[in-house]
């Protein structure tokens, strides 16, 4: 008895033993979430933050739609809350600096990010935190007989003053309207001491539009310090291109006023000949009934063909 | 001798003269006014609501409408090919078809021209076309064709009608009093004096001249409504033969089919002889014969490529969701006929009338294959749409209108048989006594 009650433990024991390695068994463990937090100076546009949440699953990665996240300036409390951003099919989000917080902004140099998740059953929630500090690219071009220059200063602001900033990344790129492209030969150039980079612009034969400007962009890109800052200047470096408008054309796809002459030539002379016949006709109707209306006995002209038609 | 030509002409006379309906005509024309009726009921509903009422949608946006249009374009070239290429060879059986060719084309290009309207669903905007038309627009060249072979067939039945306007008048006592001034109004001036004669058969002979690239430029033109487009099925250059062709097989189809029908009602057996079928049922069989090769050229040459975006609607035409309809038109319309029609038994009355209608309703069947199926395979597969967007059957106000549209056009050709001669008196008597001088 003893023995056959061993033997049923001892199989149980090895059962749940087995059983230990199906995964369905233990608890299902969340992936840590990836929380990455951007922040961004457009151009003539206001400071962004943009949230990228992410999870990493059998070595891909996967955006995570609808992730609510809360972001703070400086500290986590309600008033220095700048937006709640629930994330798209892409996992991103963006919020910008609201004018009630424009004060808090301009009181210092330095401002801390903080991107708080709310709890989501699809993952271990996570808080991540970046300081920025105020800075700008400044942009400059000069253009001489044989050369185009563009100097593009970063500066940082340092009590109400901006001071330039050496050994920054820089990169200086022309816009194109499906991306950007080099400005120069090289991919990015580092700041000197004052906090300068000069870059050649050799692209001679790039197009620009209708009255020969391109745009001139300069940026720096996931700067541990400044983020993503960005500037533009239009610059009148590129050719014209003249797009020929195919509507302004006489063809058989363009306007009822821009009919092709030949058509309108071959169409008229086609109508009016046609029609042209249909009116003689129709005037030999009329002359038909002239006929039959004038008084036989008068019109020696009218002769009636013996009318074998009529009955007797 | 000259009382044998007056007896026999006052026989031809009798003979042809319209007859009041009996209870079979009666009855016929009820149920076309019935059906033109609901027809009408049907498009009164579709002007209040709008073109809801129908099951076009975003893809399918030409359905019965359309090929119903193509249908009566088709058979309103009858007109051209009796009247004007017949008279034109001096082929004399053809007189007593003339004008069953004529009103059969009347008819057809009237409802033709209306069926487009209520395509449009707006039917007051028409005036854009004459105001902010394009020249450019091959809709434009076909408002343009229609409205100018209406004018051209009008004309064709007009003038050879003169000379039996005054037999009629003459006939006073075998006519209602509301026919009679119908009769006096139009051609109490026609007195058949040399000077007359002589201008109306010119302007006969003008119009039977001009007619014919007319009729051929109006089923071009429509055809290539849908050849200068680029969808599979329509993206074809065969297109303005194929269609000119399947329209003089339409119209031959259906003039037989009203020559026996005529024949048997207002027995006219010697008038419409079973030569008149023997000649007719070549003419069929060599239509059919030349539209059948058309149709081999429309369909084996895309096959034979199998272009990937004409597979599609290639493989549902032949052994798809529309492979019962297209192998049942191509059997009806061509090749049951043919094999009737190529032997003599074949060619007599009862065999062609059968043959007619085969055409006739194959034709029917063979546009609504050319409209519907390409529309239901755009270049882009339909996704993430309702279900009902991937097929197309007309709703019961579509087939209403539809049926309607055929029973007006039947009610004219009734109407006109009523009123007027459907064979031509005067050139049967002229004719006639051609026959016996000789």
């Amino acid at each position: 008895m003893k023995r056959i009650l061993n033997n049923h433990i001892k199989t149980i024991f090895f059962g749940l033993f087995l059983l230990s390695f199906n995964p369905g068994f233990g608890q299902d463990e969340k992936p840590d979430l990836i929380l990455n937090l951007i922040y961004s100076l457009p151009a003539s546009h206001v400071p962004e933050l943009v949230v990228q949440t992410r999870i990493k699953v059998e070595r891909r990665f996967e955006n995570i739609k609808g992730a609510k996240v809360h972001v703070y300036m400086d500290e986590v409390a309600e008033a220095n809350l700048l937006g709640t951003i629930v994330t798209s099919e892409k996992g991103l989000g963006k919020v910008f600096i609201p004018a009630r917080l424009q004060e808090v902004w301009k009181q210092s140099d330095k401002h801390k990010f903080i991107a708080e998740v709310e709890k989501d059953p699809r993952f271990i929630e996570t808080t991540v935190e970046i300081e920025i500090g105020k800075a700008r690219l400044v942009l400059d071009h000069s253009s001489g007989e044989e050369e185009k220059m563009v100097t593009v200063r970063l500066e940082e602001k340092k009590a109400e003053e901006w001071v330039p900033v050496p050994e920054q990344e820089v990169k200086v790129l022309v816009k194109r309207s499906m991306g950007n492209i080099l400005f120069g030969e090289d991919e990015s150039y580092t700041t000197d001491e004052n906090g300068e980079i000069e870059a050649e612009f050799k692209r001679s034969n790039l197009l620009g539009d209708s009255i020969g400007n391109i745009t001139i962009i300069a940026r720096t890109e996931d700067n541990e310090l400044y983020g993503n800052i960005y500037a533009e200047e239009i610059v009148p470096w590129g050719k014209p291109v003249i797009f020929e408008n195919i509507l302004d054309k006489r063809t058989l796809w363009s306007t009822s006023e821009k009919t092709p002459f030949w058509l309108l030539f071959l169409a008229s002379a086609i109508f009016f000949s046609v029609w042209g016949a249909l009116i003689y006709l129709v005037w030999q109707l009329f002359i038909i009934i002239k006929l039959g209306n004038s008084k036989q006995d008068d019109d020696p002209d009218l002769k009636t063909i013996q009318d074998k038609s009529v009955p007797a | 001798m000259e009382k044998t030509l007056s007896s026999s002409a006052e026989k031809i006379t009798q003979d042809l003269l319209p007859q009041p309906f009996g209870r079979r005509g009666k009855i016929w024309t009820a149920i076309l006014l019935a059906i033109s009726l609901v027809g009408l009921i049907a498009y009164i509903r579709q002007l209040d609501k709008g073109l809801v009422v129908t099951n076009m949608g975003d893809y399918v946006s030409w359905g019965i409408y359309i090929s119903n249009f193509v249908f009566f374009v088709a058979i309103s070239l009858v007109g051209s090919l009796i009247t004007a290429i017949l008279r034109l060879a001096d082929v004399k059986w053809s007189t007593p078809l003339t004008r069953i060719a004529e009103i059969i084309a009347v008819s057809a290009i009237v409802f033709a021209s209306l069926i487009i309207i209520v395509d449009m669903g707006r039917p007051e905007r028409f005036w854009y076309l004459l105001v902010y038309g394009r020249l450019q627009s091959p809709i434009m060249w076909d408002v343009i064709v229609i409205g100018t072979y209406f004018v051209i067939s009008m004309l064709l039945l007009y003038f050879p009608l003169l000379p039996d306007l005054k037999i009629l008048i003459k006939a006073k006592a075998k006519t209602t009093s509301v026919l009679h001034r119908l009769y006096k109004f139009l051609g109490s001036f026609w007195k058949g004096t040399e000077k007359q004669e002589s201008i109306n058969n010119k302007a006969i002979n003008i119009l039977a001249i001009i007619i014919i690239p007319v009729a051929f430029s109006i089923h071009t033109v429509t055809s290539w409504l849908f050849a200068t487009t680029y969808r599979p099925g329509w993206d074809s250059t065969n297109f303005g033969a194929y269609f000119v062709s399947g329209a003089f097989l339409v119209g031959a189809g259906a003039v037989v089919v009203a020559m026996y029908i005529f024949r048997k009602s207002y027995k006219l057996e010697k008038y419409i002889t079973d030569f008149h079928f023997d000649k007719m049922g070549k003419v069929l069989v060599l239509l059919a014969l030349l539209y059948l090769y058309f149709n081999l050229n429309e369909y084996l040459v895309p096959a034979f490529k199998m272009k990937k975006a004409e597979e599609l609607h290639l493989m549902s035409l032949f052994t798809g969701e529309f492979a019962v309809m297209f192998w049942t038109a191509i059997m009806l319309s061509m090749v049951i006929p043919i094999f009737i029609l190529l032997f003599k038994n074949g060619r007599k009355p009862l065999p062609m009338f059968i043959a007619g209608c085969l055409v006739v309703i194959g034709a029917w069947f063979k546009r609504y294959l050319i409209v519907t199926p390409t529309m239901l395979h755009p270049f882009l597969p339909m996704k993430d749409v309702p279900e009902k967007f991937m097929h197309y059957f007309p709703s019961w106000e579509e087939w209403a209108i539809a049926m309607g549209s055929l029973a007006g056009a039947l009610l004219i050709i009734t109407f006109f048989v009523r009123i007027f001669p459907i064979i031509p008196i005067h050139e049967t008597i002229t004719e006639e006594h051609e026959k016996d001088s000789k």
